[in-house]
């Protein structure tokens, strides 16, 4: 009896160890399912909407290659589109126009990612084509439309280009076709002519009043210095004080020229902005990328 | 045995103490970094290049180097009139650069329509003056030019 009596002990001492050493089999064992193609795409859509797109992609992809998925491949366009690899996101959403479930919406996509390119003339050659997305028409003219505001190719008539949209955006979008028709630009010639007539003047004609006392001041200082001159007969100082006139009345005519390109440029940037943010504001008038994480 | 251990710990003292270069002092360059150099050019191309590089030099060794880097404008009026002669010709170099000397004594310090440049300066560049509107480049105020 003697020899049984540490059993219960032994027994549980035995199994202690069988469980313990076992563990570290199963421990060690790795998960066949663990890389399979469902995980991977549970894990690119995380990686996806943690907007770590380059990642996703790569998860996508081998997914992809074992099993096409039209929703997946969607999500790689529009990887490229939020890194805004636009031309690339082009071309994979060119991969879904055949698609029966979400052709129309890779279509879109595709002339939004056009559209960010800013080559505005090939997107309008675009609508001729035979995938042009007929349920995304009417956004897609507005977003025409607006794209003649951005460029500076030809404009159609204003009631061509404001029938487009509606009521809210009537009349924000008549004033941008005004203003694109008819800038508020100021001319260099003007300019240097009044600069011709009254040193400075054409600098305060842009604005740049500082710019313009100076020069007018700088100019008669030495024209009043240059004329004392002459009047005394020191006709070698006389002719340095003409000289240095000359100089700045010459710089004055050439710089209010100059400065009103400046101006221009600076008028035409301030448009650019606004045309920007608006359109930004209104989301390019078309709908929001489906599929995406909210 | 006692011997070793001692001039083994004692070594071990010594040497735990040889990393000197870690603790001097640090060499510290405080001057203000040249973000311009004026570049000794001697170009001998031609009659016109060499008057230019020697009033450059000239200009640089007597008067800017002296009066030290007061000039507000990137770049400064004398870089400013060598690119502008370069990009274009004397006569119209010269009108640059005559109303870019205005613009610099402005009476009334009111700059406010230049972009600043990384160096603290107003960017004013050649080429929003040679009189071609294609080549003129507004930069917005909020950003810094680099």
């Amino acid at each position: 009896m003697k020899k049984y009596k540490n059993y219960p002990s032994n027994f549980a001492l035995l199994t202690f160890l069988s469980l313990f050493l076992t563990s570290f089999i199963f421990g060690q064992t790795i998960r066949n399912d663990l890389l399979s193609l469902d995980n991977r795409k549970d894990f690119g859509n995380y990686l996806f909407c943690q907007k770590d797109y380059l990642r996703a992609i790569d998860e996508f992809n081998i997914v992809l290659n074992g099993k096409w998925n039209d929703t997946l491949q969607y999500k790689v366009a529009s990887s490229y589109f939020n890194m805004k690899k636009y031309s690339d996101a082009m071309n994979n959403y060119e991969k879904l126009f055949s698609s029966k479930l979400i052709s129309e919406e890779a279509k879109l996509e595709y002339y939004r990612s056009l559209f960010f390119i800013e080559d505005f003339e090939k997107f309008r050659k675009k609508f001729v084509a035979d995938y042009f997305p007929k349920s995304y028409e009417v956004q897609l003219n507005r977003l025409r439309a607006y794209s003649y505001l951005m460029d500076d190719s030809e404009l159609p008539t204003e009631t061509e280009l404001i029938s487009k949209f509606e009521k809210p955006d009537v009349k924000q979008i008549s004033e941008f076709y005004n203003w694109k028709k008819e800038p508020p630009y100021k001319s260099p010639t003007k300019a240097a002519i009044m600069s011709s007539i009254i040193p400075g003047l054409g600098k305060v004609y842009v604005d740049e009043v500082g710019d313009g006392i100076t020069a007018f001041l700088l100019t008669g200082l030495f024209t009043y210095l240059a004329m004392d001159k002459f009047q005394k007969d020191q006709t070698t100082s006389a002719w340095l004080y003409t000289a240095l006139a000359a100089f700045f009345y010459g710089g004055n005519i050439y710089g209010s020229a100059s400065a009103v390109q400046n101006y221009n440029a600076s008028i035409k940037f301030t448009f650019d902005s606004e045309v920007k943010v608006y359109i930004n504001k209104r989301d390019h008038f078309l709908p929001k990328p489906k599929y995406m994480c909210e | 045995m006692k011997i070793v251990l001692i001039i083994i710990l004692s070594s071990g003292l010594i040497f735990s103490q040889t990393d000197w270069v870690k603790w001097n002092k640090a060499d510290i360059n405080y001057e203000i970094p040249v973000r311009e150099h004026q570049s000794s050019s001697n170009n001998t191309s031609n009659v016109g290049s060499m008057l230019l590089s020697g009033l450059q030099d000239s200009y640089s060794f007597l008067i800017s180097d002296v009066d030290g880097d007061n000039c507000p404008f990137y770049p400064t009026c004398s870089s400013f009139y060598i690119e502008s002669i370069k990009e274009t010709n004397i006569f119209q170099g010269t009108l640059m650069f005559a109303d870019r000397f205005t613009r610099d004594s402005n009476l009334y310090k009111s700059k406010t329509h230049y972009p600043h440049h990384s160096s603290g300066k107003y960017f004013d560049p050649t080429y929003n003056y040679y009189l071609e509107q294609d080549k003129v480049h507004f930069y917005s105020r909020a950003k810094i030019v680099e």
